[in-house]
């Protein structure tokens, strides 16, 4: 994955609409089967995911606020639950890579020179493969390669 | 993130219908229909434009936000996993016994041991999900 796309991803969360969002089953007062006999009212057996969007400034008091947004219906359960969980997911998965990517970019370019570089010659020989097996390593997975 | 958030997500994505999802049809009358490919059309997002909050750029990038959602986390998990396999592989490579016998080993005069075992430590916590 390279910086671009991460970026690119990053940005379409932040643009969509804020969470948190959840999801319940969806309720109609009537509805219809595919045959178009009434139901009555009830559960549609449908999910939907839902937010609440917060009173923005300057609304007039004397009106009516409709806070509740349907994000999206029609869903079955797993997949109202992803939706709604992957409003702060994807959030989280590109903080949490970014953080192990510092962690690579500090051990494949960080210390192991500055401590190849200060160690004696007895140390750095004792030490040499080991330590350029992490650089490697790490240098590796920020290329994207597998390990 | 910790591994069991890793997986409680994977587990959630898992469950859903099964991606990439689609968003081919035009935009019209306030709807968009997006879903998996065979089964276009599942999911349903309403444009409520009385919403002062929820203007059409909100509405459109929500539809994106939702459309790329299931490759997004797809891909975004595979990376951490990617990551953490190999912090992993630097965290082995040490081993159990090795790092106990650097720690024991460190001292001023020691700079390229001493490292060596903080280097250690640091990967055990990053793979524990401590901050750098």
């Amino acid at each position: 994955m390279t910086p671009e796309q991460l970026k690119e991803i990053e940005k379409r969360a932040n643009n969509a609409t804020p969470g948190p969002w959840d999801y319940d089953e969806g309720m109609a007062p009537f509805y219809n089967d595919a045959a178009g006999n009434s139901c009555g009212g009830g559960g549609t057996g449908y999910y939907e995911v839902f937010t609440h969007l917060q009173i923005p400034d300057g609304w007039p008091e004397d009106e009516a606020w409709d806070d509740l947004l349907i994000i999206a219906s029609q869903l079955n359960k797993g997949t109202a639950e992803f939706i709604a969980k992957a409003r702060e997911d994807i959030p989280a998965l590109v903080d949490e890579i970014r953080r192990l990517q510092e962690w690579l970019d500090y051990i494949a370019n960080g210390g192991t020179d500055t401590a190849l570089a200060v160690g004696g010659q007895d140390e750095v020989d004792k030490w040499h493969d080991l330590a350029w097996r992490y650089k490697s390593m790490a240098a590796r997975a920020l290329r994207g390669d597998t390990p | 993130m910790t591994p069991e958030q890793l997986k409680e997500i994977e587990e959630c994505h898992s469950g859903a219908m099964e991606g990439p999802y689609v968003d081919t049809l035009p935009p019209s009358q306030g709807f968009r229909y997006i879903g998996p490919q065979y089964l276009r059309g599942m999911v349903w997002i309403p444009y409520k434009s009385a919403n002062p909050d929820y203007t059409s750029e909100r509405f459109e990038a929500t539809v994106n936000f939702l459309a790329s959602s299931w490759q997004n986390v797809k891909t975004l998990t595979e990376e951490v996993r990617r990551l953490r396999t190999l912090l992993e592989e630097i965290d082995h490579s040490l081993g159990e016994g090795r790092t106990d016998d650097l720690l024991r080993k460190i001292g001023n005069t020691h700079n390229t041991t001493a490292w060596i075992a903080r280097l250690a430590l640091k990967v055990r916590a990053a793979l524990r999900g401590d901050a750098l």
